[in-house]
């Protein structure tokens, strides 16, 4: 029981990042219906920029992050005026060429700059465990499921109280009638993209701190969030939060018992095989707007 | 006149100067190394200190080198494999095919296991950083590495571990390894040795490069009551691992073959890897042997910003220096010569960095020996615990 517990709550906390870097690769989709593949590139930069302000120019950790996060919101609006606009109008595969090109460029760039070695964020918090019972809880992770989920709160109040917000929604339902309505889709574009890059540096920033920093490890995370944003509905904020949930307690359970018994590891595996499992049953997701065409 | 006679002397040079180096023909080394992707934290020492070799053979001997095939300039041509088998074996039929190579330094297991038949069939050697018992087999090919294999950095850390043993009888055993060719490669080999001795074995585990947490693994080996766990993985997942290991309470003793331990997995670890217990294939960077100085030199000629190397750096030069020892000793400037070459070598002492190095027609494991090193955190460094010879096949 503690074991299954125990299991359950670390799941909670990397699915809570999870659901943190799938929120931004949501909002991008939702508004633009772009699948933007160098989300985990920028995931991944944005922890470099934040270990580099806090390293090289000693900044303290906290404000470090916070300008980190700032800068990122304008990279966001840049990357969106300079690489996307262009493209706005263009075939969908130009578009997905465009961001796995933006990808190779990112990941490069972290190579020559830091190479590719493993850092470590700067301790900015004890780590010792906290014991509840029989369960073991880390500062460091409940740390990381507080920020996760309070950004996850500050966005769906965004969403659902801001004029920004409203208009967002709004340009994701209908984007002919939103335009009718007055509403800028151009600064809609950008400000989604703008935040997605916030959500996306917030997430990596949590795992840098868990675990360490590195390129390729980083990056990897851009692909574990497109079965937790495919389950949950790739046009959905609250599927991308159940979704990455999922995948999280889905990957720490199948370590827990399903490898143990085969002696191989499947936990990266059985998250994809849910995925097809819930697409066999629900295309869309389990959230995701049910699109009908009439031929 | 007098003109015409300057520009007369000058056209001569101009002409005779590409004779000159012509005199002096080139061969081609070729190194397919792991700078980006899966293990090139480590990938990249390596790929360092072979390239750092061959600068310094350019820039203090202008890559000339006498053998006995005549006097030739040696160049080193390299590309990064990412990792990725299929792009190590297009690399190594363009430097097959273009630049003519005469041998190779390759990197990891997946990419080795690719890369055998072609060898054999260009018959270009291949010293490879992965010690995969199954590169050499069967025996007499075109595959060599430097150390003992993995199966045998297995044998030596079980051995040790039931040297240590105090408390219950049987000790309960449990293995940790990357989910790969190279993560696999001594699983068998430790699993039979381990039954031989009577040991336990409660668990056996895979354990990804980008895990981002271990609680199921560990919480796993805490309910088996696992005393010793053995890893075969590289440094990132291993911290993961024992911090984790940590903050569980599973207390067990934790040992690794050569790519696992090192400084890598101090700096990462910290005091988490206290106590770890590491195999090498090469001394750790403040050994006092003789050929330390010529590496630390190495180093700080071409990354003055580096302070400390992994064993994996030393590692990379002696494996370069292995290559030019068979080069000198060919008989014609091609493959099948200079593996024949590699095959002569006996007892080639690298000034200490690693143990002497002995090959044969049907022996391509340079060593017989390897290192063993526990982390010291409080100290931050590695301290020697022996130099052990397995003797087991």
């Amino acid at each position: 029981m503690d074991f299954l517990l125990q299991l359950l709550v670390n799941g909670l906390v990397i699915g809570s990042v999870y659901a943190l870097a799938a929120l931004g690769f949501v909002l991008i989709y939702k508004a633009s219906r772009v699948l933007n593949f160098a989300h985990g590139d920028f995931l991944a930069l944005g922890t470099f920029v934040a270990f580099a302000l806090a390293t090289s120019l000693r900044l303290p950790v906290i404000p470090a992050i916070i300008l980190t996060l700032l800068c990122f919101f304008v990279l966001g609006l840049i990357v969106e005026r300079v690489v996307l606009r262009p493209l706005i109008g263009k075939e969908v595969i130009a578009v997905i060429m465009v961001s796995i090109g933006l990808s190779s460029v990112i990941k490069g760039v972290m190579y020559l700059i830091w190479g590719p070695g493993y850092f470590l964020f700067p301790e900015f918090m004890p780590d010792v465990p906290i014991i509840i019972g029989d369960l073991y809880l880390s500062p460091v992770h409940l740390l990381g499921l507080a920020v996760s989920a309070a950004f996850l709160g500050l966005f769906s109040l965004f969403f659902k109280r801001s004029t920004l917000g409203v208009a967002m929604r709004a340009v994701a339902d209908d984007q002919q009638a939103a335009l009718s309505l007055g509403v800028s889709v151009r600064k809609i574009f950008a400000v989604s993209w703008g935040i997605a890059l916030v959500s996306a540096v917030a997430a990596g920033v949590v795992v840098g701190s868990i675990t360490s920093l590195s390129t390729e490890g980083l990056s990897t995370i851009g692909i574990l969030v497109f079965p937790a944003v495919i389950v949950g509905g790739l046009d959905s904020v609250p599927g991308a939060v159940v979704g990455g949930l999922l995948i999280g307690v889905l990957e720490n359970l199948t370590a827990g018992f399903i490898d143990p018994v085969l002696g191989v590891s499947l936990r990266s595996v059985v998250p994809f095989v849910v995925l097809v499992l819930i697409l066999m049953m629900k295309p869309y997701g389990l959230f995701g707007t049910v699109e009908i065409e009439r031929v | 006149m007098r003109t015409a006679s300057l520009l007369a002397l000058v056209i001569v040079a101009l002409i005779s100067a590409p004779v000159w180096a012509q005199d002096v023909p080139t061969v081609k080394i070729g190194a397919i190394v792991t700078y980006t992707g899966p293990t090139s934290d480590v990938g990249a020492h390596y790929g360092d200190g072979i390239r750092d070799y061959f600068r310094w053979l350019a820039d203090e001997h202008g890559g000339i080198v006498d053998t006995n095939f005549g006097r030739v300039r040696v160049e080193l041509v390299w590309t990064d494999d990412q990792y990725n088998p299929q792009t190590a074996l297009t690399a190594l039929r363009r430097f097959v095919s273009e630049d003519n190579i005469i041998g190779a330094i390759t990197w990891g297991t997946g990419a080795n296991l690719a890369l055998m038949d072609e060898l054999n069939r260009v018959q270009v050697p291949a010293l490879s950083a992965s010690f995969h018992r199954g590169l050499l087999d069967p025996p007499g090919q075109y595959n060599f590495f430097i150390s003992t294999n993995y199966d045998n950095h297995m044998r030596v850390l079980i051995d040790y571990a039931v040297s240590q043993h105090k408390g219950s009888q049987p000790p309960r055993i449990a293995f940790s390894v990357h989910p790969s060719p190279y993560g696999r490669s001594p699983l068998e080999a430790g699993r039979t040795y381990a039954e031989q001795l009577g040991l336990n074995v409660v668990a056996s585990q895979e354990l990804p490069a980008d895990v981002l947490d271990a609680t199921g693994q560990v919480l796993e080996l805490r309910r088996a009551g696992a005393e010793y766990v053995f890893f075969q993985n590289v440094a990132q997942p291993v911290s993961v691992f024992l911090r984790d290991a940590r903050r569980q309470g599973l207390r067990a003793q934790f040992l690794g073959i050569h790519y696992a331990g090192g400084e890598e997995l101090l700096h990462l670890a910290g005091r988490n890897a206290d106590g770890f217990i590491t195999t090498s294939a090469a001394v750790t960077w403040d050994t006092d042997v003789p050929g330390i100085e010529f590496v630390k030199a190495l180093n700080a000629r071409y990354h003055p910003n580096v302070a400390v190397r992994p064993p994996h750096y030393t590692q990379g030069v002696v494996t370069a220096m292995v290559l030019m020892e068979a080069v000198k000793r060919a008989s014609a400037p091609t493959g099948a010569a200079v593996k024949d070459a590699l095959e002569t070598i006996k007892d080639f002492d690298a000034g200490g960095l690693t143990p002497p190095i002995t090959f044969g027609p049907n022996r391509h494991w340079g060593a017989d020996s390897l290192y063993l090193y526990r982390l010291d955190a409080n100290q931050n460094r590695l301290v020697f615990l022996g130099e052990f010879s397995p003797n087991y096949e």
